[in-house]
């Protein structure tokens, strides 16, 4: 987690997938702190959105910890112009919606995820496990 | 009946193995979670569709559903018992998997903004695709399994 759910009415090609994905992971990480190998990017294609938009995103983030509404909103437009950039849908034609979880809800690296904010020793432990 | 929406790569786990897996992930969950019915959905991503830290993704994605208030202690144990099963069958080492044990509100969530994204026909488009996939389950006596792109 979090986890970018990504569809659109059009198939993007590889390389627009591959650098689309990048930017998100680049924009998660820098704004939230969580390292990037918690990042991933699914793309599903031929899904009818709704009138106006060609490419919808809907991630899973972990809430709490050191995340408020002002870092998740900010994260949201972000995420939604760096979409746009790479995949030259213009801003308006990109819908992007956060769902907040409790890490305690999650497990990866065989623990459950670390509360936002608290990644340092839980990759550690995991890592050297 | 609850919910479970899995997210596996294309080529990386057998039609036998996803059948073990479904098995293990009813059984993990009678034992730990209840006897209410789970439907599982495996979505199946062609390769080149989904990204982890940068590079084409070898992750599983588990994502199930539990009532309200559901107790810490028997979540944890839940996702500790099909984390070991999973990796056991499927090989992939442990940051290759990702389960969540969700609770039925922020579930309908999910499942809901993934309908609610769509027009109409989307809609009805998503509903016949996963609809055939069931029939065909049903035929083949195997769990539903679909590539989500429609």
């Amino acid at each position: 987690m979090p986890v970018y759910n990504i569809a659109t009415n059009y198939p993007l090609n590889y390389e627009i997938r591959k650098a689309t994905a990048a930017r998100i992971t680049d924009i998660h990480c820098q704004l939230t702190g969580a390292p990037p190998e918690f990042v991933n990017v699914i793309f599903m294609h031929g899904h009818p959105l709704k009138k106006g938009k060609e490419l919808s995103v809907i991630c899973n983030v972990r809430s709490g910890g050191n995340r408020n509404a002002e870092l998740t909103e900010d994260l949201r437009v972000a995420i939604r112009n760096g979409i746009s950039e790479t995949t030259g849908y213009l801003p308006q034609e990109v819908s992007a919606h956060l769902l907040g979880f409790p890490a305690s809800w999650a497990m990866e690296g065989g623990e459950i995820l670390p509360e936002p904010g608290e990644e340092t020793a839980w990759l550690h432990r995991t890592h050297s496990a | 009946m609850r919910k479970a929406l899995i997210v596996i790569q294309a080529e990386q786990i057998s039609d036998a193995k996803i059948e073990h897996l479904d098995t293990l992930i009813q059984k993990h969950y009678r034992e730990h979670v209840g006897s209410e019915k789970l439907l599982t959905l495996w979505n199946t991503l062609p390769k080149g569709q989904a990204f982890t830290d940068y590079e084409d993704s070898r992750s599983s994605l588990i994502t199930m559903e539990c009532p309200n208030n559901f107790p810490q202690e028997s979540r944890v144990a839940m996702l500790t018992s099909l984390e070991r099963d999973w990796r056991t069958v499927t090989g992939q080492n442990p940051h290759q998997v990702m389960l969540a044990l969700v609770e039925e509100t922020l579930f309908a969530d999910v499942f809901n903004s993934n309908k609610q994204r769509l027009s109409p026909i989307g809609r009805l488009c998503l509903v016949l695709k996963v609809f055939s996939s069931f029939v065909r389950a049903r035929l083949t006596g195997s769990p539903i399994s679909f590539n989500p792109n429609l």
